[in-house]
């Protein structure tokens, strides 16, 4: 820049333009007043951009045409915050003693009344605040102040799961009633189905599901949004019972959607378990009805899987974690051709999906990940499908399925007692087939022997799965536990040591670690996985005392 | 000068020919995608393994017999700084700490030895060369201290000896070079108690990580680090989280470095060569165009001075003989005149007949 600015001076000079203009110290001037100027100026642009603050209620406002003015972002719990002594009734019209949702109904209004009506409304308000003598918004004319492109506001909005503890705790409630002559609990305060006879939602029992199998995402034809559905049942309801001065849930955005309000959210832990007609148990078994049908069982049939119904209830975070569309069955969409109903998924990629959490095994999968399965979990390599056991599932032998045809509480009933086979608590290997401490010697150099605390890790491993219902379902066999470290051989009271397949010169060609990585990747890869912090990964004296050089 | 168009065009050719030959070399770069020598090796680094114990740093240290660090190898607090190679510390652990989670991840830093090196490229004395066993080694013997290769290099590895002003050299990683003969792991990948650095053949070590990714999806990201990166590096890495989160360039393209100049180097020769002839000649024809305009300028003036010479001559001479024949004719007149007179003086009394004396 400086070379460049002197070399303009003298051409101008040189060419009489200007007589010179950035003759003599001039230049230096102009020179140094661009140095100044310059970080000046980028300051100013950098600080007017993202100050970064996180908020849960910031509201887009949406009109059809965005290309004249960017959208403007509102903030919600700010406005609400600002006038506490306001109720919803400022901005909400009520209609039926319930409030609606929709900012005086603008949402009806087409595009050019809509603006006008923003417009004269919210610079309205803030007119009237500030004469007032409050602090206000932008008033009109102040165009850029509302509408902006980048607001600087990051979102921490979270979306909050209506999981079994708040769905129990709303069932429970003493202030949520639903016809109590008529009925003995209160799902039609929230349940409905859509009638299309009578062209209005009305509650059927036996029926209720997930509100977002009907309110999607997007607004449909006749059906709300879910966000619309959801804020106009709950945030009324909240509101009511607020203003009778009952204990209730919240009303603004950081209550239901901001991390520290979902922590505020009690949590039951042991939730009972939800008085519908759900099953205990279910057979599955995609070729039965078929099977019935023609009154004899196919020559070829996958032998039927007993699901554990209850206790896969007790195991998820809501009903939605498998019923994702619908209480029905999974082959009611789910064909094993994969018809459009089921998103083109096939049957069995629904159930065998190692990817999606709502299939079995994706979703088991997700529970190995936990910190108490996947010390030895992540150790193990991906095993490809065709190398899985079908038979810890599809373990029901067609036997039992005769005579046929079944109804339905035959099939509960050859599922419930095969589930009722299977153990409850896990069968541990008695402590003294279990080596207390284990020397490990075969590779000292740098260090003493290492004084490996066999037992105690045996029974920490136990401990931290005995209450896991999937682990005592997977882990049949006492030795199986043993197999996180004793791998790549049979299940045995007796397995191989490490070194018998771990060399000490190094790697192998086909992956297998040498045994001094075999020693430490299994052993830190544990400890870091099951965030395990002492002994350290670094903390070589821990585990292998340093030999003194003399000794050596 | 006096040379023709024929020995012109002939020089050029000789000139082309000549710069075919020295041509040859920096093509071999240019358009032709080296895969490395055959067997050579290399060095997979896990980074989803290493744990920042430092390890490879002391080993590192010991094997290649360098000054003792200012802080103990065993002091992993320094590693809250980033570490920097230098000319004491031929590899480096950094840690880092990835969005998304909240442990640490660490990652070893060291010449990558590429198959196509920039610094064996930039170096005009050939003090860095790339070994068939894979090695970017370096000769102090011949190195002069220019540190094109610190500029040259895409990682920014070389490190230079600048306390030394007698006898400085570029330091880098050897890949234990020494080691190697003797049938030894590199010092690192021995001192490493979590096999995060494996040794082996680079072709092998490309098959092993893709079964590790293979086996352990979730752990890793599906890109092994310096398979393509430069032309391709010996050093490969592999890592659970972006690359560029971990320090490492990833802007830095799969062109390799000689190729991306080959272009260019290729054309000196033969600017030089047939440059030189291709201005020599044009020199010599516009000097040779000159001399002979001014020949011709000569030649036409010599002519024209000579037949104004020759047309001067001959009026000269024309003018001489109107001269003569008019002096010719003034005397005969005259001595007509001379005669008449004579005879009328002769007529009247001639006395001794002098006037027949004059006769003639």
């Amino acid at each position: 820049m400086v070379p460049l600015l002197i070399w303009f001076s003298s051409w101008t000079e040189g060419k009489g333009m200007l007589n010179g203009f950035f003759r003599g110290r001039r230049k230096y001037y102009v020179v140094a007043a661009f140095f100044l100027l310059v970080p000046v100026v980028l300051a100013a642009a950098v600080s007017n951009s993202a100050s970064g603050e996180s908020r849960v209620d910031m509201l887009e406002i949406e009109l059809p045409d965005r290309t004249k003015m960017p959208a403007v972002t509102f903030l919600h719990d700010q406005h609400t915050g600002a006038m506490p002594d306001q109720g919803c009734e400022t901005c909400h019209p009520q209609e039926n003693g319930k409030y609606v949702f929709d900012y005086k109904k603008a949402g009806t209004l087409a595009y050019e009344a809509a603006t006008a009506f923003y417009h004269d409304d919210c610079a309205g308000c803030h007119r009237k605040m500030a004469s007032g003598g409050k602090e206000a918004g932008p008033r009109i004319g102040q165009c850029r102040e509302c509408h902006v492109e980048e607001t600087g506001f990051e979102s921490a909005w979270k979306p909050i799961e209506f999981d079994r503890s708040l769905h129990f705790r709303h069932v429970n409630a003493e202030a949520i009633t639903f016809k109590p002559e008529q009925y003995d609990q209160n799902c039609g305060a929230c349940h409905h189905v859509y009638d299309e006879k009578l062209e209005k939602t009305v509650y059927r029992k036996g029926e209720e599901g997930s509100c977002r199998y009907c309110h999607l995402e997007q607004k449909k034809e006749n059906t709300r949004s879910y966000r619309e559905a959801a804020h106009d049942s709950c945030v009324n309801c909240h509101k009511g019972l607020s203003a009778r001065g009952t204990k209730t849930g919240p009303v603004d955005c950081a209550g239901c959607h901001s991390a520290k309000g979902q922590a505020k959210i009690d949590t039951l832990k042991d939730v009972p378990r939800l008085k519908t007609k759900q099953p205990d148990a279910v057979l599955m078994a995609a070729w039965l009805d078929e099977a019935e049908k023609q009154d004899k069982l196919p020559d070829q049939l996958t032998f039927p899987v007993a699901f554990n119904h209850v206790g896969h209830e007790a195991a998820v975070g809501s009903c939605r974690q498998c019923h994702h569309a619908s209480m029905d069955r999974c082959d009611k969409c789910h064909t094993s051709r994969g018809d459009k109903e089921g998103g083109f998924v096939s049957l069995e990629t629904a159930m065998h999906s190692e990817k999606s959490a709502i299939g079995c095994i994706g979703c088991h999968e997700q529970v190995k990940e936990k910190a108490d399965c996947a010390g030895c979990h992540d150790q193990m390599a991906d095993k490809p499908f065709a190398d899985r056991d079908c038979r810890q599932c599809h373990a029901v032998p067609p036997e039992t399925l005769k005579p046929l045809p079944l109804d339905a509480e035959t099939r509960r009933e050859i599922a419930r007692t095969v589930v009722a086979e299977r153990r409850e608590t896990p069968e541990r290997v008695p402590d003294e087939k279990i080596p207390e401490k284990v020397k490990i010697d075969i590779m000292v150099d740098e260090y003493q022997a290492a004084e490996f605390p066999h037992r105690k890790i045996v029974h920490a491993l136990a401990e931290r799965t005995k209450e896991n219902d999937l682990a005592t379902a997977f882990h049949q066999k006492p030795e199986t536990l043993c197999m996180g470290c004793h791998h790549n051989s049979p299940a045995s009271l007796n397995p191989p040591r490490c070194a018998s397949c771990h060399k000490v010169a190094g790697p192998q060609a086909d992956g297998r670690p040498g045994l001094l990585g075999a020693y430490h990747g299994q052993c830190i890869g544990c400890h870091t996985k099951m965030n395990i912090e002492k002994p350290a990964a670094t903390d070589c004296a821990a585990c292998h005392k340093k030999r003194s050089v003399e000794t050596r | 000068m006096g040379i023709t168009r024929r020995e012109l065009l002939g020089w050029m050719a000789a000139g082309a020919g000549a710069g075919t030959f020295l041509k040859k070399n920096a093509w071999a770069a240019g358009n032709h995608h080296f895969t490395g020598y055959p067997k050579s090796a290399g060095v997979l680094h896990d980074v989803t393994r290493c744990i920042g114990c430092r390890k490879c740093e002391t080993a590192c240290n010991r094997v290649n017999e360098l000054p003792a660090p200012e802080t103990s190898f065993d002091n992993l607090d320094v590693l809250k700084d980033r570490q920097w190679l230098s000319d004491s510390r031929l590899t480096v652990v950094n840690r880092y700490f990835p969005a998304g989670t909240n442990s640490p991840v660490y990652v070893k830093t060291q010449c990558n030895h590429c198959l196509e090196p920039a610094c064996a490229s930039a170096c005009f004395v050939k003090a860095l060369k790339k070994q068939p066993t894979g090695a970017v080694t370096y000769d102090e013997s011949l190195c002069v201290g220019c540190r094109y290769c610190m500029i040259a290099c895409p990682f920014e590895v070389p490190a230079y000896e600048y306390h030394k002003p007698l006898t400085p050299r570029v330091m880098k990683c050897t890949l234990c070079q020494p080691r190697l003969e003797k049938g030894q792991l590199p010092g690192c990948v021995e001192a490493c108690p979590k096999e995060a650095l494996t040794y082996g053949r680079r072709d092998e070590l490309i098959r092993i990580a893709r079964q590790r990714i293979d086996k352990y999806p979730g752990r890793y990201i599906r890109h092994i680090y310096g398979e393509n990166e430069m032309g391709g590096t010996s050093w490969l890495y592999l890592a659970g989280h972006s690359f560029g989160a971990l320090g490492m360039r990833e802007d830095l393209g799969v062109a390799s470095a000689p190729s991306l100049t080959a272009g260019a180097l290729a054309v000196v020769p033969m600017v030089v060569s047939v440059g030189v002839v291709l201005l020599t000649g044009i020199h010599a024809i516009s000097q040779r165009k000159d001399k002979v305009a001014r020949e011709e300028q000569q030649e036409a003036v010599n002519r024209a001075r000579e037949e104004a010479e020759e047309t001067m001559a001959r009026k000269l001479a024309d003018q001489k003989r109107a001269a003569d024949k008019e002096k010719e004719a003034a005397i005969k007149r005259e001595v007509e005149k001379a005669l008449a007179e004579s005879a009328r003086e002769n007529q009247p009394g001639d006395p001794a007949g002098e006037a027949g004396g004059r006769e003639g």
